[in-house]
């Protein structure tokens, strides 16, 4: 294959991970994280909340380092597969 | 589908595009006459270019949407929403503008972006339930109304920064405003949302088909801010008006992407006169190479250009393929909320 169609390829895959990341958090938050103790009361219901909100902002950073850092080994890469540039 | 609405949105999109073709050559000689040129860098020649094209085709585009404003006239709702959205517009055509000929630093531009969702926020237009894939409407009462000045502001920045090549801002509009235009046949939305959509949308494609035929390689007009910062308005507010806020976050991966990895680059804000490094490397013969530079910023057209180094005109095409991935993705992700919504 040549060169800039793998590269080309690699990008859309990181397209396809940020789309199908995005719609996975959005349906663990959902479907996991808000039930959490949802019956509770009173300190136990902030309790809930706090580890809700934490875990959601967690994810979401973990979310955009993932991305930045597969965006920046796809690049490398394709400058490391390029000798002249070494 | 109101019928009438929909034929209202596609003759003003038509009567949008014949007007552009016809001021755009009127308005190149002027912008000649008047000195609004800028360089083409990345071509051997250097060629110079009419700047700010923008400022017709938006300007077309406001006077479109006062047209559809008018005709709107016993739909208090849609006429709101018109007016919400026309002004919205304007303000970022107005901080293009001035970003054109006095170049704002890289702080005040965004800022002032952020005044675009003024109009929505003042005149309560929008609903603080945006809908989500195999979730559905969600409701976010106080974080949407913290969140909506960026959603006009990060369309608006994103395709301003991915303005660097020859129709690559203006092809990948287009490819936007497309998917958007297929998502509403599968999404579960009021005739409201819908019209407002079409009557804000259509017109725009309208605009910017005439604007690709002279943008496109090799360009004769730059788009300038002025159509950036204004085309990524206008896809924020469409996406609040129309409740479309996951569809066009969707469909402007490649352009989040891009803006999101540069910041992340060279860490923070910075007016693009202040980067010292160019992502790119242009050839004598009119190749274009990424840099290995590590102070260069991680732009989406230095990734594209990493394995190997392309033709301008290659690398457009290759911005439009993930253009056209993204927004077949906006528009699966529209079949899954309707599907999910059934």
């Amino acid at each position: 294959m040549k060169p800039r169609n793998k590269q080309f390829l690699r990008l859309a895959g990181l397209e396809i991970f940020v789309w199908g990341s995005l719609i996975f958090l959005l349906v663990a938050y959902n479907r996991i994280l808000v039930p959490y103790g949802m019956h509770w009361s009173g300190s136990k219901k902030i309790i809930a909340d706090i580890v809700r909100f934490g875990i959601a902002g967690i994810g979401l950073i973990a979310w955009l380092v993932a991305w930045y850092l597969l965006t920046k080994v796809i690049l490398l890469k394709g400058i490391r597969d390029r000798p002249s540039n070494l | 589908m109101d019928t009438d609405i929909l034929m209202q949105s596609i003759g003003l999109g038509v009567a949008g595009f014949i007007l552009v073709m016809l001021l755009m050559p009127v308005y190149i000689r002027l912008a000649q006459k008047k000195g609004w040129i800028g360089i083409d860098i990345h071509k051997k020649e250097k060629p110079e270019v009419a700047e700010m094209g923008g400022i017709l085709v938006i300007g077309i585009y406001l006077i479109l949407l006062s047209i559809g404003f008018l005709l709107a006239g016993h739909d208090e709702d849609l006429s709101k929403r018109l007016l919400v959205l026309a002004l919205g517009v304007l303000i970022a055509y107005v901080v293009g503008i001035i970003d054109d000929f006095k170049n704002l630093n890289a702080l005040a531009k965004p800022g002032l972006l952020l005044f675009a969702s003024f109009p929505v926020i003042l005149l309560q237009i929008y609903t603080p339930k945006p809908i989500f894939p195999f979730i559905g409407e969600t409701r976010m009462t106080i974080v949407y109304l913290l969140l909506l000045p960026f959603v006009v502001a990060v369309p608006g920045n994103s395709m301003n920064m991915l303005d660097v090549l020859n129709g690559s801002m203006v092809g990948s509009a287009i490819i936007i405003i497309l998917a958007m235009t297929v998502s509403l046949f599968f999404l579960p939305l009021d005739a409201i949302h819908q019209s407002i959509l079409f009557l804000g949308g259509l017109p725009l494609l309208g605009v910017l088909l005439a604007l690709f035929y002279y943008n496109k390689y090799p360009a004769r007009v730059f788009n300038g801010d002025t159509g950036s910062l204004s085309v990524g308005a206008a896809l924020g507010l469409l996406a609040v008006l129309g409740r479309i806020e996951f569809i066009i976050l969707v469909a402007l991966i490649p352009h989040i992407a891009n803006s999101f990895s540069i910041l992340g680059s060279i860490k923070g804000l910075r007016e693009r006169r202040q980067i010292k490094e160019r992502p790119v490397i242009v050839h004598e013969d009119g190749l274009l190479e990424a840099s290995s530079s590590l102070k260069a910023p991680l732009t989406l057209t230095r990734l594209i250009l990493a394995a190997e180094p392309l033709r301008e005109k290659q690398v457009v095409e290759r911005i439009w393929g993930l253009t056209l991935l993204s927004g077949l993705l906006a528009i699966v992700s529209a079949m899954i909320i309707g599907w999910w919504t059934l």
